[in-house]
């Protein structure tokens, strides 16, 4: 059901964006005469309750969004109109084994779940690691990120990565997604080449079926864009474990034989560096290896969390404060940062499920900044000095840290370098050196002809000439004519989904 | 910071005092929330909504409240929701109050996030 909340202030979890909101507006799956309802019923009303939302959003003129946990850092979620919460859509369903399409192969049948779009990586985890029928078997999810609070749809339409280096990033377990368009029923969109659900099943689900692979690859990191995704179908595998041994500390040639040679990926699974752009000639090795699961091992310490004992941590602004305190230099700041990021930011020596490793979600960090972007492994020594020397120039106190991801599917995937993507992510405080920093090292970047693409959830720097920087007129063309197609070419509607994010990109029109 | 930095330099004490009320804009924030989770793994926080907040005040030193009631931790069908988490706020100007009425007037703003209804099995 619909519940709406009026005007609100609103604000995303780090603070960085702020919004005056004409109607901020929740939607579950109660129903009015309060039964309990079949799987599809559950499916159905969601999509309806949307769809009819978005039809009357047509009629009175009104920009609509869809937000899931709110920790975007970028400006993705903006409207000025209505925000919708969907947050409490957060069901998980089986797939009937006749529901599948002929051509989907048998043995990933028990690996598909359906999950509703706001179900966050944390429940989704414990959904399918402890399974609560007896006849299920234990699965996980192939990739995460470091958190585990984003929702399903808001992670993979922000392009949410972890460092799955033979996987690729959240977007890509995804292999069907049901759209609202404002259209009379929902979209279910596969990809033509890869099938996965039987008519009789979207026939169930009350949707239109639309197999298009460019359609498919351009909705999954759409940020908002192609409407309001109500579910996905998505494949898991059978659960595993991974260990990660003691931090190695190595050097910069070392570093460069490990990552640029192609056989070092085949026994790690999870690959992260660290570095403290003042040090000369330091990294730190974070490897997972993948194990078998063993049933009973303790749960790992979990990471990021910044409360002792007793219950002290520092206010929510004081990360901020401290990073801007003057009279201290960056590099001594950073020695500090650095101390606390490699005592409780990294894994080392656990060994775990996916969903046991990667719990971080109690972040109370306003006016600090999360940032990333990504390369090709092989540019990797040029852009650690390009790190390095720009950190140095501006005196800022900052950690660098590297997660080498797989390419995936995703048109607009920032994660999609080949062979593989490494990306470099450091936080910074939420002020006029954050944009000036960035512009540094996009221009450094660009000055070695160095290829790159910016985070989609955690910059804001995309606009019109970036955008083709990173991406080229092909791939800009196969999305909006994606979006165009999607909605009939009805510009009405896809107005709705318009936003200040999308103008500035220049995606706001075909 | 060791105390000595601090004594060697009473400008960084002063200036670090006065970035502590502008930047933290004067404000004492403290976070109430669940923790844990099934099987002893930690779930972190799942809020199901947004903020809400409400300011209240307590008069004569707790001679006199004004309660905060919830009332948006409801589904649409009215049946109630959990609260995930609490936020005790006070800025510069509630704190002055405070001190100023010497606690005759103490003014809060508390603000919640209601939690979500459980995942369920569809099989
Ligand atoms: C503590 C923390 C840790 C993080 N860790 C990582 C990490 O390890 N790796 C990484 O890559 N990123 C990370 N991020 C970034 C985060 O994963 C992304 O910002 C992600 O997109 C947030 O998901 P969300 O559910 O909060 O979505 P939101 O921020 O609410 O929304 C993101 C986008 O999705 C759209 N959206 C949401 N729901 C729907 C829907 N139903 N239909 C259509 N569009 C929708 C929104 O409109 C918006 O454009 C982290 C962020 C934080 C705060």
């Amino acid at each position: 059901m619909i519940r709406r909340n009026g005007t609100k202030s609103w604000k995303n979890i780090h603070a960085t964006v702020n919004l005056t909101l004409e109607d901020l507006i929740d939607i579950d799956n109660s129903n009015a005469q309060g039964f309990s309802q079949t799987k599809y019923e559950l499916l159905n009303q969601a999509s309806k309750d949307i769809n009819d939302l978005i039809k009357e959003a047509r009629i009175k003129k009104k920009h609509i969004r869809a937000i899931g946990s709110g920790w975007a850092l970028s400006h993705i979620q903006v409207t000025e109109n209505w925000l919708l919460n969907t947050k409490l859509l957060n069901e998980c369903f089986e797939v009937d084994k006749e529901a599948f399409h002929e051509t989907y192969p048998e043995d990933k049948k028990q690996l598909l779940v359906i999950v509703q779009c706001g179900i966050s990586i944390a429940e989704l985890n414990v959904y399918l690691e402890l399974p609560k029928n007896k006849n299920r078997i234990a699965r996980s999810l192939k990739t995460v990120g470091i958190g585990a609070g984003q929702t399903i749809v808001g992670a993979v339409s922000g392009n949410t990565h972890g460092a799955a280096v033979n996987f690729g990033a959240i977007p890509d377990f995804v292999v069907a997604i049901q759209v609202c368009v404002g259209a009379e029923k929902p979209i279910w969109i596969e990809r033509a080449d890869y099938r996965v659900m039987n008519d009789v099943f979207i026939e169930k689900v009350n949707s239109k079926l639309l197999p298009d692979t460019n359609i498919f690859n351009s909705a999954l990191v759409s940020f908002g864009a192609f409407g309001i995704i109500t579910a996905y179908a998505i494949e898991t595998e059978k659960i595993y474990h991974m260990k990660f041994p003691k931090i190695q500390e190595i050097n910069l040639s070392k570093v460069t034989a490990l990552f640029r040679d192609p056989s070092y990926y085949a026994n790690i699974r999870h690959l992260e560096m660290v570095f403290n752009p003042y040090e000369d000639d330091t990294f730190y090795l974070v490897e997972g290896t993948q194990v078998i699961y063993e049933q009973g091992l303790p749960n790992p310490r979990p990471l990021w969390v910044i409360t002792d004992k007793l219950g002290y941590s520092p206010g929510d602004l004081t990360t901020k404060l401290l990073l801007n305190l003057p009279l201290v230099s960056g590099k001594k700041k950073n020695q500090i940062l650095f101390k606390e990021y490699l005592k409780n930011g990294l894994l080392s020596e656990v060994r775990g499920t996916s969903g046991q490793l990667f719990t971080a979600t109690i972040t109370y960090l306003e006016g600090y900044n999360e940032t990333a972007f990504a390369v090709s492994i092989n540019d990797i020594v040029e852009t650690i000095n390009i790190a390095k020397e720009a950190t140095r120039e501006l005196k800022l106190p900052l950690v660098f840290q590297t997660r080498t991801v797989h390419p995936g599917h995703a048109v607009f995937g920032f994660t999609n370098h080949s062979p593989r993507a490494i990306v470099f992510e450091f936080g910074i405080s939420n002020d006029a050196k954050y944009p000036k920093f960035e512009e540094l090292l996009i221009n450094r970047l660009k000055a070695q002809n160095i290829k790159y693409t910016l985070h989609w959830s955690k910059n804001s720097l995309v606009d019109k000439a970036r955008l083709m920087e990173m991406y080229g007129q092909a791939k800009i063309d196969t999305w909006k004519k994606s979006r165009a197609t999607l909605f009939n070419n009805e510009k009405e509607l896809m107005e709705i989904f318009n936003n200040p994010h999308l103008k500035q990109a220049g995606l706001d029109v075909s | 910071m060791r105390k000595s930095t601090i004594r060697k330099r009473p400008a960084l004490l002063i200036i670090l005092l006065f970035m502590l009320a502008t930047i933290n804009n004067g404000c004492s924030t403290v976070h109430v929330y669940q923790a844990g989770g099934p099987q002893g793994r930690e779930g972190g926080n799942q809020p199901g909504t947004e903020w809400e907040s409400k300011p209240t005040s307590t008069f004569l030193w707790g001679a006199i409240r004004q309660d905060v009631k919830i009332e948006n931790c409801v589904l649409g069908d009215g049946s109630r929701l959990n609260i995930e988490e609490i936020k005790v706020e006070k800025n510069f100007g509630r704190i002055v109050a405070t001190v100023l009425t010497l606690g005759i007037w103490e003014p809060v703003k508390i603000s919640w996030r209601c939690a979500k209804p459980k995942t369920t099995s569809h099989d």
